[in-house]
């Protein structure tokens, strides 16, 4: 009776619940996301130079590029590891980093700068961090 | 039968709901970080971090908490870059999505303010290679870093605004001021950006 009542209620009401634990892990792990077009405000990768389609441009912080939806809009190119032109939008400076959660080597660019030449640091960049202080 | 066909229902009723509940939360989350760094938030930021004075990693951290303690961001983690020296000078990063702050290793106010006219230095006067680190190591040395590592292989970053007419300045052989890269152990390299034939470090015997 009671292994009964587990099968129909508790077993649906556990898999409602794991269901529900998976979605709220990834809806607290949210990332940066990311547009198609270069804006104010944001910060702008670009996956080949000079400044060449796809492009990826977000407001906020990514710690991981690597991530699943770490990818340039409207494609399936991941971003990690592939950035070939940046652009800082941002009123603040913004580093890049070479590995994820803002580690390895960071190259700082200041509000209003851009590179297409990135020489060494070339597809390295895993993730990027905006600064709320001054920085560069 | 219909029982059971019941408590599917609500299974499913019962999953939708969260589905839409998370769904609002995980975009909520996403507003904030586009609206940018909250103002109560940035203003603890500026009183500690003001880029005027050097705060040490340790100072940051122990000023920022006491800021965000008894505030809305009282459960933000403060965390530190890897390879941060305890008496070097910290600046902070915001990662809204994360509710985290992460100190980042940044140059003395006054190397930084150096290195801001440096910028705009080369690219107001057009200096070849050698003469350009030769300018950079000179104010460099003058402000305290002895051996700075100074690097010419480094990106080429010019203003936005602007940028074709820096561009052309570099393809014709000056080189220009393209930041700092702090490397894997906290060590700032002084990048230098040009278009000349060598694309080796910077030749200074003393350079590490």
């Amino acid at each position: 009776m009671i292994r009964a009542t587990f099968r129909r209620i508790a077993a649906p009401t556990m898999l409602a619940f794991l269901l529900v634990g998976v979605v709220a892990a990834t809806a607290f792990a949210v990332d940066a996301s990311w547009d198609s077009s270069c804006n104010s405000g944001e910060i702008c990768n670009w996956r080949n130079a000079p400044y060449q389609v796809p492009l990826a441009a977000t407001s906020s912080s990514d710690s991981d590029y690597n991530a699943g939806s770490d990818v340039y809009p409207n494609t399936t190119d991941g971003i990690n590891d592939s950035v070939s032109s940046v652009r800082n939008l941002k009123s603040t400076d913004t580093v890049w980093f070479t590995t994820n959660n803002y580690g390895g080597s960071g190259y700082c660019v200041p509000s209003g700068f851009q590179s297409d030449q990135l020489g060494g640091l070339n597809d390295r960049f895993s993730s990027h961090l905006i600064a709320a202080s001054p920085a560069c | 039968m219909q029982s059971r066909r019941w408590r599917r229902l609500a299974v499913l009723v019962v999953v939708a709901a969260a589905l839409t509940v998370f769904a609002k939360v995980a975009s909520h989350q996403q507003a904030v970080a586009d609206r940018g760094v909250p103002p109560a938030l940035q203003a603890a930021i500026n009183e500690v971090l003001d880029g005027h004075r050097c705060t040490t990693p340790h100072n940051a951290e122990n000023a920022l908490r006491v800021r965000l303690s008894g505030s809305d961001y009282a459960s933000w983690t403060i965390t530190r870059r890897d390879g941060l020296r305890s008496d070097g000078c910290v600046s902070a990063g915001i990662d809204i999505a994360r509710h985290a702050l992460i100190l980042i290793p940044v140059s003395r106010p006054e190397v930084r303010e150096a290195l801001q006219e440096v910028r705009r230095d080369l690219l107001l006067t057009c200096f070849q290679r050698e003469a350009a680190v030769g300018y950079v190591q000179t104010i460099l040395r003058g402000l305290g870093e002895p051996q700075p590592d100074i690097r010419t292989d480094g990106p080429v970053t010019v203003p936005v605004d602007g940028a074709d007419e820096a561009n052309r300045y570099v393809k014709g052989g000056c080189y220009i001021y393209s930041g700092i890269l702090w490397n894997e152990v906290g060590e700032p390299v002084y990048l230098l950006g040009g278009n000349s034939p060598s694309s080796q470090p910077a030749h200074d015997p003393e350079a590490r």
